[in-house]
């Protein structure tokens, strides 16, 4: 059955296409790029041709002995389908965007290298059914994308690139231990499952399930071993930030929903003791990145914040421990995707066209570039939680969650209401934060100015020059937007490939 | 409930007009936004989307108030549900109530968009000012046709973004600031009435607003009060009440007149609309539980309703700007509608007359109200003018717009034939109820809470008939300032505008107990009342459908002699012109409402500072703690990593550099020593023994002195006589010295 080779396809098809990359770069940078595109979009349609199989509730394994102690394990659920699909379609975006975005930039043939590398990775350690393998892709795509934050070579991006990598190592590491120590224990590393045998009543599980956290947690951005994220994102070129941002920082809440769920089976986390505290510190995770935000003057340092407090809401629902909060959380890896995708690519455009990157001259962007803006304004916008836009359908159900663990899951009503509350709170937060920036760049004046300034900008607007970027640019993020805004009014197929994930933990129809 | 079921889209495709209108108005805003400079078709395409609107609602009159005959069974109503679209589906349900709101806001909708059509003419960026007016219809009766909360929620949150941008149009500082306010209480309120929304649905797996059921009763007393009361908190930010309302005097007068005809005419009434469904439609009167809890929720309305008429009249009363003042005004009436609604909320199953009052003052209001500010925006529009000392004696100038706006003024103060008096009275005969009530379940004499009620509502008519005669006074009476002596009358557009509102405030005015058979009698039903009360058969007779309440006169028989409680009403009426006109003219003689107001004596200033505490002081500390953090995870992750290689590195190369020295200066020293013994045993052992010949000096005779050579651009070199041996020795092979290869000019000289 060919089928069956897909996911090995569309895992290797990056590193593999290394090569057409370098030898594309050969006839011209440009070539390079949409090469690059090119063997995103083989990964994306490998993977993307499993969703019929996937979405009639099936699974597709395919095991090869390469010689490691555990066999390669390449296996496809519902969850590996959505979190395949949705990395391959951004990077297939970001790579075309990337065309013109890193056309001023060197090293470029490097930059597409490394990013295939890093969705290579990606795509091996949500597409495979055990923890070795998951570890292999999960390291490849930590240490090599380091090259995509450094990429600028400053000081300041090789001194967050440092914290990065050894942050990365650390928590690399830390993981390693926790999955030999499984090995060791539960003599199997199977995430196919609803939890692995014999693990959870060892009198070490409580150390290893906290190695697990520890070790996506921080890859994830999750509080308190975030600090590597705001000074990451940021540094590196916007299409590597989009999707550092959007997707390689769900390889980590990736890997918590698996620890919770695969490894440990939500029975036993709850039998454990634990979820109230991983509940905390998403909480805390949601609305201290937040309150920090809002303290931000430059534009992607506050998204990357965005990015830490919206995996507190994946981290919440994952931590609830019941159906709609999990749920919650599958959408929430999904829309956060689009949504903070765009942000970073419409950041970048601006800060590509007219050199502004300080929030406060934000003054006129939107009629400056009006395309541009209007992804970034739809895309914040559902970043707050407004209906009907795809943040509301995710918030909502984290909402009706956290409800619902005030009978099951965690089954306290105190953490029904801290959790309704935190995402409401956390929602005011973000109009805090995200509110200047809209204001500033569709209605420009302020406080200070006076109304003649007010005027001149109104009467500038007539003639002030569009400068949206060329297509390259533009149609990623419109075409993300668009997703946005779909995601928000039809989220019906995304909501039922999440039930499917969700039936694979809890049962039930 | 078996007769009130609605009809379906499968009885009949008009079920599916309420959703045509919200699809309608969205298109309508999509292809308004691209019209750019096209003024002529920009007007056309939004009053044709208004109007489409309109027709949808008008088209439903016949299946929402008559209902169709299906299989035996008598349809009123209708429903429709678009189940794949929104998180949970998309559910439509429009009664007889919801009706009542769309038809009025559809109508006023349409109105100010003709008047805008003329009154933006000058204006920037009409374009997207005509599509987020139609952005806001969209989601204003998106909230009115909605069948659950959570279309209702998603609605609500369309008009909350869509109307912030109406009210920041002109862009200037105020209207920014104020817009801030708008939007984050906007928000805030929206997030509390989601919680509430989230709590009911995850607690009950229902949130459709229809009489069906008793959804609150299983949950335990504090959430079965707290979840209503969110949403009521909700809505009424939304609404203006008391210590919620302070964004509404900021945000309505900043915006353009047709936009704010429709913030205060219309969007308030959103939150009435939701805190009517709240109080009424989710606690379930006559069941025990709903019915105690309904109670509760009636006492606490009345206070923040008593709170909200008092706070906006006498703020109104204050105001020398006239939208501002109309602001505050609506505030105030805002009060009496939502006084109406506690009523209801707390007469439960007999709460006929209350809803009736609350339905005609809702119409009345949004009718006067919108007529204020299109009237007073047309003064606006002519004149430039908003601060009453600078206008004056416009009725002769304008008197089409005069008699418009004082019509809608005494409507508002509630004088006989118009739909405010109708309303009012109305309200007041729900509040008497209550008194009454309250004194038969103690048995004894009415609790004096309701009696201070009373005696403030007719205290507040009073204020209310002293701040509109100020108004209309001031702008339209007295003498006309030199600079006001070339206006013009207001536009054709404009005019046309006020008819038919005037039509409508007269029609209720006048024909008080026909709008309420044709309107609002049929609305009654789906408030599970007491159909076999009194007050409920003289309202609205359900078998008869005829209204013999009396209000402006007595349905029952025509007669000189008014019947008692038209005179009951009429004499509380009196008194309070009585009164307030003396307080007016005084208090206008002396000028006291001219005195400036502090800055402090406003709540905003106090929310602003809370706000802005907050925000900063949270800001700050996470920052701070994040930067903290940063650097300890620094100092333990990465440094210990950094410090070793660089250590050990340096450690090394500062061994070599150290032993090199001392390699060197022990060389040196060797050397040195050779030579001193060499000397020594020279002297010693050999000189001694020679016999000293002529011409032979002492000492070591073949050595060369140790001597210190400097070049100009090397670093200083110990050259020993071997060095220099070799040196003359390869001389010859050596490469081109640094001086030969660095310049080409004046080499010869330095060789």
């Amino acid at each position: 059955m060919t089928l069956e080779y897909l996911p090995l396809v569309a895992a290797l098809a990056p590193f593999v296409g290394v090569i057409v990359v370098v030898l594309a770069h050969r006839v011209s940078d440009g070539v390079g790029d949409f090469a690059t595109a090119g063997v995103c979009a083989v990964s994306l349609v490998a993977v993307a041709a499993l969703v019929p199989t996937i979405a009639a509730g099936d699974t597709v394994s395919l095991s090869l002995d390469v010689g490691f102690p555990v066999p390669l394990l390449f296996y496809v659920d519902a969850l590996g389908l959505v979190m395949g699909v949705l990395s391959a379609l951004v990077w297939t975006l970001a790579s075309v965007y990337s065309n013109a975005y890193m056309r001023h930039e060197e090293h470029r043939m490097r930059f597409n290298a490394f990013s295939l590398f890093s969705l290579g990775g990606m795509m091996g350690l949500v597409l495979t059914g055990n923890l070795f393998s998951l570890y292999v892709f999960f390291e490849l795509m930590a240490i090599l994308s380091y090259v995509l934050i450094i990429h600028e070579e400053s000081g300041e991006a090789l001194r967050a690139g440092l914290k990065y990598l050894f942050m990365g190592i650390i928590g690399g590491l830390v993981l390693l231990a926790a999955i030999v120590s499984t090995y060791v224990i539960a003599g199997s590393v199977d995430i196919t499952g609803a939890g692995i045998s014999g693990l959870a009543e060892n009198p070490w599980a409580i150390a290893v399930f906290w190695a697990y956290i520890f070790g996506f947690g921080i890859k994830a951005g999750m509080f308190p071993v975030h600090v590597w994220l705001p000074d990451a994102h940021p540094i590196a070129p916007s299409p590597a930030s989009a999707l550092l941002s959007g997707i390689m920082i769900k390889a980590g809440a990736y890997g918590l929903i698996r620890t919770v769920f695969a490894v440990f089976g939500w029975e036993s986390v709850l039998d454990l003791g634990q979820a109230p505290i991983l509940f905390a510190l998403a909480v805390i995770t949601m609305l201290f990145a937040s309150s920090v935000a809002i303290a931000q003057t430059e534009i992607k340092r506050l998204l990357a914040y965005s990015s830490i407090a919206q995996i507190g809401y994946v981290v919440l629902g994952v931590s609830l421990l019941t159906p709609l909060g999990l749920e919650g959380a599958v959408l929430q890896i999904v829309n956060h995707a689009f949504m903070k995708g765009t942000l970073f690519l419409a950041a970048g455009a601006i800060i590509l066209m007219t050199g502004v990157r300080e929030i406060k001259d934000f003054g006129g962007v939107g009629w400056r570039m009006p395309v541009t803006m209007t992804c970034f304004t739809i895309s914040a916008l559902s970043m707050i939680g407004f209906p009907p836009l795809s943040g509301f359908v995710s918030k909502w159900a984290l909402a009706l969650g956290s409800v619902q663990a005030g009978t099951e899951g965690l089954a306290s009503t105190a953490v029904a209401a801290i959790g309704v509350g935190a995402l409401l709170l956390s929602s005011l937060l973000n109009v805090v934060y995200y509110g200047p920036i809209l204001t500033k760049a569709w209605f420009g004046s302020t406080d200070e100015e006076s109304e003649l300034a007010a005027a001149e900008t109104a009467h500038a607007r007539k003639t002030v020059a569009r400068t949206d970027p060329p297509w390259q640019m533009t149609v990623p993020m419109v075409l993300l937007t668009i997703g946005t805004v779909v995601l928000g009014v039809y989220p019906r197929p995304v909501q039922q490939l999440a039930e499917l994930v969700v039936r694979t933990y809890f049962g039930g129809t | 409930m078996a007769e009130l079921m609605p009809i379906t889209p499968e009885v009949s495709p008009v079920a599916w007009l309420p959703a045509i209108a919200v699809g309608a108005a969205l298109l309508g805003a999509l292809a308004v936004s691209f019209t750019g400079s096209r003024s002529g078709l920009r007007t056309a395409l939004s009053v044709a989307t208004c109007s489409i609107v309109f027709g949808c609602f008008a088209a439903l009159y016949g299946p929402v108030y008559r209902g169709v005959e299906h299989a035996g069974e008598r349809l009123i109503g209708v429903a429709a549900t678009l189940a794949s679209l929104g998180p949970m589906g998309l559910t439509f349900r429009l009664d007889p109530t919801g009706l009542v709101f769309a038809l009025i806001t559809a109508l006023v909708w349409l109105l100010a968009m003709i008047f805008g059509s003329s009154y933006m003419q000058h204006e920037h960026a009409q374009a997207r000012f005509a599509a987020f007016m139609l952005l806001t219809l969209a989601g204003d009766i998106g909230v009115l046709i909605a069948g659950d909360y959570v279309t209702l929620f998603v609605f609500f949150e369309i008009m909350a973004v869509a109307s912030y941008v109406l009210v920041i149009h002109g862009e200037n500082p105020q209207s920014m600031r104020a817009g801030r306010l708008y939007f984050i209480m906007s928000v805030a309120g929206g997030l509390i009435l989601l919680g509430g929304i989230v709590a009911l649905f995850g607690l009950t797996g229902d949130a459709s607003i229809a009489p069906e059921g008793s959804l609150l009763a299983e949950l335990p007393r504090w959430l079965a009060l707290g979840i209503p009361l969110a949403m009521v908190v909700g809505f009424a930010t939304k609404a203006g009440m008391f210590f919620l309302h302070v964004w509404l005097p900021e945000a309505h007068p900043v915006a353009p007149s047709p936009a704010s005809a429709l913030l205060s005419g219309l969007m308030v009434k959103v939150g009435v609309y939701g805190i009517l469904r709240t109080a009424t439609i989710l606690l379930i009167p006559g069941e025990e539980a709903g019915g105690a809890l309904m109670h509760v929720m009636g006492l606490l309305l009345m206070f923040g309703a008593v709170a909200t008429m008092i706070v906006g009249m006498v703020d109104a009363s204050f105001s020398s700007n006239t939208k501002e003042l109309l602001a505050f005004s609506t505030i105030s009436q805002v009060g009496y509608i939502l006084l109406g609604v506690a009523c209801a909320a707390y007469l439960g199953a007999e709460a006929a007359v209350a809803l009736t009052g609350v339905l005609v003052y809702v119409v009345g209001h949004a009718a006067a109200k919108a007529m204020l500010f299109l009237t007073i925006g047309a003064v606006m529009w002519r004149t430039g003018e908003q601060h009453l000392s600078r206008l004056g004696g416009l009725a002769r100038k304008m008197p089409w717009t005069a008699a418009a706006a004082f019509l809608a003024a005494i409507s508002i103060i509630g004088m006989p034939g118009t739909a405010g008096f109708a309303g009012k009275s109305l309200v007041h005969e729900a509040l008497l109820e209550v008194i009454g009530e309250s004194a038969a379940a103690t048995g004894g004499a009415p609790q004096w809470e309701f009696l201070i009620v009373d005696a403030l509502f007719v205290g507040v008519a009073a204020g209310t008939f002293a701040y509109m005669t100020r108004l209309f006074v001031l702008v339209f009476m007295g003498k006309l300032p030199k600079a006001l002596e070339n206006v013009r009358p207001a536009s054709i557009a404009m005019r046309l505008s006020y008819v038919p509102l005037a039509v409508v405030i007269l029609f209720v005015g006048l024909l008080p107990n026909k709008f309420i058979e044709w309107f609002v009698g049929p609305a009654l039903a789906y408030y599970g009342l007491d159909v076999a009360s009194e007050s409920y058969h003289h309202v609205y007779d359900v078998a008869s459908g005829v209204s013999t309440l009396p209000i402006l006169y007595d349905p029952a028989g025509f007669s000189w002699v008014p019947h008692e409680i038209v005179v009951e009403n009429l004499l509380a009426l009196a008194g309070s012109v009585f009164f307030a006109g003396t307080f007016f003219l005084v208090g206008n003689k002396i000028g006291v409402f001219e005195m400036p107001t502090p800055e402090w004596a406003g709540f905003a200033v106090w929310y602003r500072r809370a706000a802005n505490w907050s925000v900063a002081t949270t800001t700050r500390l996470s920052a701070a703690a994040d930067r903290g953090w940063d650097r300890a995870v620094w100092a333990v992750a990465v440094t210990p990593w950094l410090a070793r290689p660089a250590q050990v590195v340096g450690k090394a190369y500062a061994t070599v550099e150290a032993s090199a020295r001392a390699l060197g200066a022990a060389s040196g020293i060797t050397a040195l020593s050779d030579r001193l013994i060499d000397r020594v045993l020279g002297l010693a052992l050999v000189d001694a023994w020679l016999s000293e010949p002529e011409g032979v000096s002492r000492g070591a005779p073949d050595r060369p002195p140790l001597r210190v050579t400097s070049t100009d651009t090397w670093a200083p070199q110990t050259e020993y006589y071997t060095a220099a041996a070799w040196r003359t020795v390869e001389a010859d092979s050596k490469v081109p010295s640094r001086d030969e290869t660095d310049s080409d000019h004046g080499s010869s000289e330095r060789t």
